[in-house]
């Protein structure tokens, strides 16, 4: 207990220039008298620009917390504000990609990709180009006019990835988005994150059961623990990027994440 | 395209020989129909006839459209909504065309309002009925997407509701037309006095069956051809983003 402890005492992060504040939120569901309980009393901050993990075994509330961040779900107790502002509903600043694509199967991969900025006001013009320099960006140019079942499901994910990115989000919520993806296919992606990160700079929460996804993306890991939905550590995963995926730095992490997770 | 054609001849020659062993003049030759349908067309007066028939149901089916777009979507996600007017589904559905054609020409006279309503009021439940079903299959995921990207009640309808609802739309305006244009000529025969019912409704009063056939041949040709091939056009095209098993 005392080395979990010491482990979440981390310096806390500077929040006057924004990111993401998580206070005592806690959430249940009822049904038919009986009350479940899924989060009880999270607490946690993203600073701005960094990559925050969350892993967990399925049913220890990682997605239902995303949802609140995404304002996907109000129904919750305590507070989520992102650069200063309570989040009470879903925003533009927030982009969200699930670990299905969840294109249009109507649209094409532009028109799926332009859904992000449908109802911002801007000229018709600059907007084309922002889907187009997205698309380029996640390395899907050429494609534009293809529709979803016409694409790999890589490719589907890259342009989620996409649609996401061209809203200019200050925060970008990922609830295991390589999951579904075969394991080349996903440390691409996972390269391709960084990258597109590290040229923009936004914030990253991402939700995965995948320690080694967690490690090689994020600057911390917090590992919750199930029914309810708790907190149990925050690690900071201090290991310099381009990141190797194997080395001692790395698997002393994962031994600890990985105790944490209670597998051994 | 052979099949069609060959059943096609094969009917006109069955007419033909039925006509000749009959020898009643209430029982015109292929010779007769021809000559009447030549006629109707060259006039010019099958033309103008047929456009104010199809205008009065394209009038009605915009009405019954709008109405049912609403209403359909209203039930799909409102089960209150759904209980409260089921019983209006089923009255429509179960009422003949024949009836409301009757109650409109009486309320309303000759008026557009008599067209459009009775045509509107035969086509709606069908149309609504089909959405409402068609709106419980969209899809939650996609849901989610257009709440988190804040999309307007529009462009909800226009980028999720409408292509979900497209099969089901498609479907209930096939059911929905093919009631309008019975419903449409009962109309016109009671009591307007032009558009292709009215022309059946002269023909008949006059005893000439080759006219009424040939307005008959003349209008089931017009509507076949909307059915196959302007909503079947439609319908290809606004489906083309569906993936075709190869197997």
């Amino acid at each position: 207990m005392d080395q979990i402890t010491n482990r979440a005492i981390i310096p806390p992060i500077d929040l006057k220039d924004g990111g993401l504040t998580v206070e005592g939120v806690s959430k249940s569901y009822e049904a038919k008298g009986d009350t479940t309980e899924v989060l009880r009393d999270i607490s946690f901050s993203v600073g701005e620009g960094e990559i925050l993990g969350i892993v967990g075994r399925s049913g220890c509330g990682k997605s239902t917390l995303l949802k609140l961040i995404a304002g996907l779900d109000r129904d919750f107790v305590g507070r989520i504000t992102l650069d200063g502002e309570e989040v009470i509903g879903p925003g533009v600043e927030r982009g969200v990609v699930f670990q299905e694509p969840r294109l249009f199967p109507w649209l094409t991969v532009e028109q799926n990709v332009a859904i992000s900025i449908h109802e911002t006001r801007m000229p018709s013009g600059e907007k084309q180009e922002l889907v187009a320099s997205n698309l380029a960006l996640v390395g899907l140019a050429g494609f534009e006019t293809k529709f979803p079942h016409q694409i790999s499901g890589g490719m589907a994910q890259r342009a989620a990835l996409a649609r996401a990115l061209t809203s200019r989000p200050s925060l970008l919520l990922l609830d295991e988005p390589f999951a579904a993806l075969d394991a080349l296919t996903k440390m691409q992606l996972q390269d391709e994150v960084i990258r597109i990160w590290q040229s923009r700079k936004m914030s990253i929460v991402l939700i995965t059961h995948d320690i080694d996804e967690a490690i090689h993306l994020c600057d911390r890991v917090i590992v919750m623990s199930p029914r309810p939905g708790e907190i149990k550590s925050v690690s900071s995963v201090e290991i310099a990027r381009p990141r190797p995926r194997i080395g001692a730095a790395a698997d002393a992490i994962r031994s600890r994440l990985m105790s944490d997770l209670g597998l051994f | 395209m052979g099949l069609p054609i060959t059943f096609l001849v094969l009917l006109t020659l069955g007419w033909e020989v039925m006509a000749r062993r009959l020898a009643n003049p209430l029982v015109p030759d292929v010779a007769e129909v021809a000559t009447e349908l030549v006629d109707i067309f060259a006039s010019g007066m099958f033309f103008s006839h047929m456009t104010i028939t199809l205008g009065r149901v394209a009038l009605g089916f915009l009405v019954a459209f709008v109405v049912s777009l609403a209403l359909g979507i209203f039930m799909g996600r409102n089960r209150y909504a759904r209980q409260f007017f089921e019983p209006a589904i089923l009255i429509g559905l179960t009422v003949p065309g024949l009836v409301w054609a009757l109650l409109c020409v009486i309320w309303f006279g000759i008026s557009l309002t008599t067209s459009t309503l009775a045509v509107a009021l035969s086509l709606s439940p069908p149309l609504a009925l089909s959405i409402a079903q068609g709106i419980k299959t969209v899809n939650a995921d996609l849901q989610e997407i257009t709440a988190v990207y804040r999309l307007s009640i529009w462009s909800r309808l226009r980028f999720l509701f409408l292509p979900t609802l497209t099969p089901f739309l498609l479907n209930g305006i096939r059911i929905g037309l093919s009631m309008g244009w019975k419903v449409i000529v009962l109309v016109e025969i009671f009591g307007l006095s032009s558009g292709v019912g009215y022309r059946l409704n002269t023909e008949y009063s006059a005893m000439n069956v080759a006219g009424v056939l040939a307005w008959t041949i003349g209008f089931a040709g017009v509507m076949a051809l909307l059915e196959y091939g302007v909503i079947g056009g439609i319908e290809r095209y606004v489906t083309r983003w569906r993936r075709v098993a190869t197997v």
